[in-house]
C-alpha cells in the first residue's frame, strides 16, 4: 500500500489514450474541460502570478497535489483538466492496468469540488456525469 | 478719414451703409448661432445616438462575457457592424488591445490604428485608468474622415472576477466609432441654405428700409433742407406743411413755426421801423443810405426816389458830417449817441436846427451791420426857447421890483420891531397885491400905535391901583397878625379848660370811687348788723330757756332743803352718832340756801339779759334800717357822680373840640398871612410890570403928538391909520403877554418906581 502511494501519481491524459483511444478522442475533441488552461493563459495578460495561481486548482490537473500540476513549463502534460481531474491520479493504472487503481465510477461530489453552486448559476457549468463528453 | 467721408457723403447712403452693417451683423451673429445650434444639435444627436449603441450593446454582451460566452458576443457585435453603417464598436483590454470589434479584421490590432487624434487616445487612456467616461463628445480625424468617438469603460464587478480576478479596476472599454462624413454632409448643406436665405433676406430687409427711409425721412428732410436753404438765401415767405405726427412732421411744424416768427419778428421791426414818425434813416458801414422813412424825405425836401444807396452826407449836408456826425460816432464806437444838436440844409439850402440819436444795427452776433439815426426837428422847440427867454428876462425885472418893495416894507418893519413906528409903506396907483399888502401892514401899523398909547395911560393907572392895594393888604396882613394873637390866647385858655375839666374828672372818679366802696362798706354793715339781730334773737331765746332752766334749779333747790332738814331731823334722833351727819345736812341746806339765791340771782340777771336783748334787737333793727338809708343814698350819690363825670367828659370834649376849632382858626390865620404875603409879593411883581410897561410903552417912538397917526416912509402923501377894533365899553386892560419878551426884557434895567414898592414889601 505504501508502495502504491509512493508510486502512484499523474501521469497526464494523453497516458490513457493507448487504452482508452476512443473516450480520450471524444474527452479531447468535445469536452471543453480538455481546453480549460487555454482561458487562464486568455486571462492571465498582465495578471501577476499569484492572482493567477488560484486559478490552477480548476483549470489545471492535480494542481497543488504530489506530483500534480506545477507550471505549464515544467508539467505542461497537466495544465489543462484532463481524465486524472475526475478519475484520480493513474500512474499505478496506467502501469500495472489494475482497474482497481483508478476511480472507474466518479461520483457527483467529485465533480462538485469545482463545479460549486455558486459557479454553476454564474457559468451554467453543470457537471454532466453521463452526458457524450467521453 | 471715416469722419471726412461721412461728413462727405449724403444721408442716404449713409443710412443705407449703416443699416447694411447693422443687418449684416446681426445676421450674420445669427447665421453663426444657426449654424453652430444646428451644428451642436446634431453633434448631439449623433452622441446620443452613438451612447444609446454603446449602452445597448454593452447590455447585451453583458450576460454572455459574464458567463465567458465568447463567441455569442462576436457574433452580436458582428450583427451589430452590418446593421448599423458607418458604426464601428470596439471592445478593448486594458492594453488598448481589441479584443472584440463590429468588425473581423479588427480584432487583436491596437485600439490606437483607430483613434489617431491625441485627445481621443487620452480620452481612452484616461477612462481605463481611472473607469470614468470622457464628459464631452470626441471626434476623430482619420484619411480624411472624421468620426465622433464615444468610449465607456468596463468596470471590474464582482461577476467579473472569477474570470478577470480583481487585480484591475477597470477590466477595458468598450468604444464606440461613428462616421460624421454624412452628418457634416447634411450640416453643410443647411448651412448653405441658410446663407443664401439670409444673404437674400439681407438684401430685401436692406432695399426695403432703404426705400422707407427714402419715402418717410429722406425725402421729407431734402424738401426741408430745400426751403431751408430758401430762407438762408433770404427768403422767408416759404411755407411748409407736413400732417405727420412723428419727429419730422414736428420738426416741419416747428421750422414752419420758426419762419412764421422770423416773418413776424421781420414785421414787427419793419413795424417799429415805420412807426417811427421823427425823420428815420438807416446806412451800411459805408455810409450809404439804405432806408430813409417819408418824415426824413419831407424834413429835407428829398425826391421819392433816389436816395437810397447815396452817401449820407450828400443827403443830409450837414454841418455834422466834416466832423462830430453821431453815426460815425456810433459806428466808431458801437455805442449810441443821444441828444446830438446839430444843422441840416434842405434842398433849398436852409438850415434846419434838429437834434438827432444814433446808435448802431447789429447781426444776432453782435457784428455791427450798420447805423441809424433819429432826427427831431427843433425849428419850433428854437422859436419857443426864444419867446421862453424873453418871458424870463420880463420875469427877472418883475421879481427885481418886488424884491425892491419887500425890501423897503422888510424896513418898515425892522424899524417897528425897534419901536419906531413912525414910517409908512408906499403904495402905488396899481392896486397890486403888494399895494394891497402895504396897505394892511400900514393899517396893522397904525393899529399898534393907537394900542401902544392906551396902553400907556393904562399903566399908571394900573400902578396907582397896585400900590392902593398893597397898602391895604398892608393892614389887612396888620390885622391878621393881631386876630392870629388873640386866637392864640383863647386857644391856650381853652386848653387850660380842657386841663381843669380833665383834672375834676379825674377827682369826680375818684369820688365816683370812694362812694362806691363806701356803698359796699355800708351794705357790709348791714349784713352784720342783721346778723347781730339775729344773734340777738338767738340769745333772747337761749335766755328764756335759761329762765325755764331755772325754775328747775329752784325746784331742785327746795328739793334739797326739804332733804337737809329731813336729814337733820334724822339726824337728832341719832343723837351723838348722827351729830356729823347733822353738820352735813346743815352744810346742805346751806348749800341749798345759797344755791336757791344764786338761782335767784341768776334768774333777776336772765330777765335783765332778755330785757337788754329785746332792746338792742329794736335798736339793731334801727341801725338796719340807717344802713339801708345808707346804701340807698350812697348808691344815689354814685349815680349823681356818674352824671357829673358824663357831663364832665361832655364838657371837655366840647372844649377839645373849641380847642381844635381855635387852631384851625388860627390855622386858616396864618394862611390867610401867608396869602397876604403873596398878594404882597404879586403886588409887587404887578408893581413892577405895571412898571415895566410904562417904561416899555414910553420906548416906542409915536410920534411927536402921540395920537397914533404915522409918517409914510419915504415923503409922498400921509396915509389913514386904520383904528383896531377894540370893542365897545370899558376901556381894555392893556395884555402884557401880547408883548414881544425882548421889549419886555429891556425895561429891566431901566428900574422906574420899584424902590417905592420894595420898601413897602420889605414891611412883611
Amino acid at each position: 500500500m505504501a508502495e502504491e502511494m509512493e508510486t502512484n501519481g499523474y501521469v497526464g491524459s494523453v497516458a490513457c489514450q493507448p487504452c482508452h483511444e476512443q473516450q480520450f478522442r471524444a474527452f479531447h475533441n468535445f469536452a471543453r474541460k480538455s481546453h480549460s488552461f487555454a482561458s487562464v493563459e486568455k486571462m492571465a495578460v498582465n495578471l501577476p502570478e499569484e492572482k493567477i495561481r488560484p486559478c490552477y486548482g480548476c483549470h489545471t490537473t492535480g494542481y497543488g497535489k504530489p506530483s500534480g500540476f506545477v507550471s505549464p513549463e515544467q508539467t505542461p502534460e497537466l495544465k489543462n483538466v484532463g481524465c486524472e481531474a475526475c478519475h484520480g491520479p493513474g500512474r499505478l493504472h496506467v502501469k500495472t492496468q489494475d482497474p482497481a487503481l483508478i476511480r472507474r465510477t466518479v461520483t457527483i461530489e467529485v465533480c462538485k469540488e469545482c463545479h460549486t453552486e455558486e459557479r454553476v448559476q454564474a457559468f451554467r457549468y453543470k457537471p454532466i456525469l453521463y452526458a457524450g463528453s467521453h | 478719414m471715416t469722419h471726412n467721408f461721412l461728413k462727405r457723403t449724403r444721408m442716404r447712403v449713409k443710412f443705407l451703409l449703416a443699416t447694411c452693417l447693422v443687418i449684416g451683423i446681426f445676421m450674420s451673429y445669427t447665421l453663426y448661432q444657426g449654424i453652430d445650434f444646428h451644428t451642436k444639435t446634431a453633434m448631439q444627436q449623433v452622441e446620443e445616438s452613438s451612447r444609446l449603441l454603446l449602452d445597448n450593446t454593452y447590455s447585451a454582451m453583458r450576460f454572455p462575457m459574464s458567463i465567458g460566452d465568447s463567441k455569442t458576443v462576436e457574433e452580436q457585435l458582428k450583427g451589430i457592424g452590418e446593421h448599423n453603417t458607418g458604426v464601428d464598436v470596439y471592445i478593448t483590454n486594458s492594453e488598448r488591445k481589441i479584443i472584440y470589434a463590429s468588425k473581423e479584421g479588427y480584432r487583436h490590432n491596437t485600439m490606437d490604428n483607430y483613434l489617431k487624434e491625441d485627445g481621443s487616445r487620452e480620452a481612452l487612456e484616461n477612462a481605463l485608468l481611472s473607469g470614468t467616461e470622457p464628459t464631452r463628445p470626441l471626434v476623430d480625424h482619420m484619411r480624411g474622415e472624421s468620426s465622433m468617438v464615444i468610449i465607456k469603460p468596463i468596470l471590474n464587478e464582482p461577476s467579473c472576477h472569477h474570470c478577470h480576478t480583481d487585480f484591475r479596476p477597470v477590466l477595458g472599454a468598450i468604444v464606440a466609432k461613428q462616421s460624421l462624413k454624412g452628418l457634416f454632409a447634411s450640416i453643410n448643406a443647411a448651412r448653405n441654405r441658410l446663407i443664401l436665405c439670409s444673404v437674400l433676406t439681407l438684401f430685401g430687409l436692406v432695399v426695403f428700409i432703404y426705400l422707407l427711409f427714402v419715402r418717410l425721412v429722406s425725402r421729407r428732410i431734402g424738401a426741408l433742407k430745400l426751403l431751408s436753404s430758401k430762407v438762408a438765401a433770404g427768403d422767408v415767405t416759404v411755407d411748409v406743411h407736413d400732417d405727420h405726427e412723428d419727429s419730422i412732421g414736428k420738426l416741419t411744424n416747428n421750422f414752419n413755426t420758426m419762419i412764421k416768427s422770423i416773418r413776424d419778428r421781420i414785421e414787427y421791426a419793419n413795424s417799429l421801423k415805420l412807426a417811427i414818425s421823427d425823420p428815420f434813416f438807416t446806412v451800411d458801414t459805408g455810409m450809404r443810405v439804405t432806408f430813409i422813412n417819408e418824415a426824413a424825405v419831407r424834413l429835407l425836401g428829398l425826391p421819392a426816389d433816389g436816395v437810397l444807396g447815396k452817401l449820407c452826407q450828400d443827403v443830409f449836408q450837414s454841418d455834422a458830417c466834416d466832423g462830430g456826425c453821431p453815426v460815425k460816432h456810433a459806428l466808431a464806437t458801437g455805442k449810441a449817441t443821444v441828444g446830438k444838436r446839430m444843422t441840416l440844409r434842405d434842398r433849398e439850402n436852409r438850415e434846419i436846427p434838429v437834434m438827432s440819436s444814433a446808435s448802431v444795427l447789429r447781426d444776432s452776433a453782435g457784428n455791427i451791420l450798420g447805423g441809424y439815426e433819429i432826427i427831431r426837428d427843433l425849428t419850433v422847440e428854437v422859436a419857443a426857447e426864444q419867446k421862453l427867454q424873453s418871458a424870463y428876462r420880463r420875469e427877472e425885472e418883475a421879481k427885481e421890483a418886488l424884491e425892491t418893495r419887500v425890501r423897503e416894507l422888510s424896513a418898515i418893519l425892522e424899524r417897528a420891531a425897534h419901536g419906531d413906528f413912525t414910517t409908512r409903506g408906499q403904495t402905488t396907483d396899481a392896486n397890486s397885491a403888494m399895494d394891497v399888502m402895504t396897505r394892511r401892514i400900514n393899517a396893522t401899523l397904525d393899529g399898534m400905535v393907537a394900542l401902544i398909547s392906551q396902553m400907556k395911560e393904562y399903566s399908571v393907572a394900573v400902578s396907582s391901583g397896585v400900590w392902593n392895594i398893597s397898602r391895604e393888604n398892608d393892614h389887612l396882613a396888620e390885622r391878621t397878625q393881631q386876630q392870629a394873637a388873640a386866637m392864640e390866647e383863647i386857644s391856650t385858655t381853652l386848653a387850660q379848660l380842657v386841663t381843669n375839666i380833665r383834672e375834676n374828672l379825674t377827682s369826680i372818679r375818684q369820688v365816683d370811687s370812694l362812694s362806691k366802696d363806701a356803698v359796699k362798706v355800708a351794705e357790709d354793715g348791714r349784713n352784720l348788723v342783721e346778723k347781730t339781730a339775729q344773734a340777738m334773737g338767738v340769745m333772747s331765746e337761749k335766755s328764756l330757756k335759761i329762765a325755764e332752766m331755772m325754775g328747775l334749779i329752784n325746784e331742785i333747790t327746795f328739793q334739797t332743803n326739804l332733804l337737809s332738814v329731813n336729814a337733820a331731823v334724822e339726824a337728832a334722833r341719832a343723837g351723838e352718832q348722827g351729830r356729823g351727819f347733822a353738820v352735813v345736812a346743815e352744810e346742805v341746806r346751806n348749800l341749798a340756801k345759797r344755791s336757791s339765791s344764786s338761782a335767784k340771782d341768776i334768774d333777776a340777771l336772765v330777765r335783765e339779759i332778755t330785757s337788754s336783748a329785746n332792746t338792742a334787737h329794736q335798736w339793731v333793727d334801727k341801725v338796719n334800717e340807717y344802713f339801708t338809708k345808707i346804701v340807698q343814698t350812697s348808691s344815689q350819690v354814685s349815680l349823681a357822680l356818674e352824671e357829673i363825670k358824663f357831663s364832665s367828659e361832655e364838657s371837655a370834649a366840647g372844649m377839645a373840640q373849641m380847642n381844635k376849632g381855635v387852631l384851625e382858626l388860627c390855622d386858616v390865620n396864618e394862611k390867610n398871612t401867608g396869602f397876604a404875603e403873596e398878594i404882597a409879593v404879586e403886588m409887587k411883581n404887578l408893581g413892577d410890570t405895571a412898571e415895566k410897561l410904562k417904561g416899555t410903552t414910553e420906548m416906542f417912538i409915536l410920534d411927536s403928538a402921540g395920537t397914533g397917526v404915522a409918517q409914510p416912509a419915504r415923503g409922498g402923501g400921509r396915509l389913514a391909520a386904520i383904528p383896531l377894533d377894540l370893542g365897545e365899553g370899558p376901556a381894555p386892560r392893556p395884555q402884557l403877554q401880547g408883548l414881544p419878551q425882548r421889549l419886555l426884557a429891556g425895561v429891566d434895567a431901566e428900574g422906574g418906581e420899584h424902590d417905592k414898592y420894595d420898601n413897602g414889601f420889605k414891611e412883611f
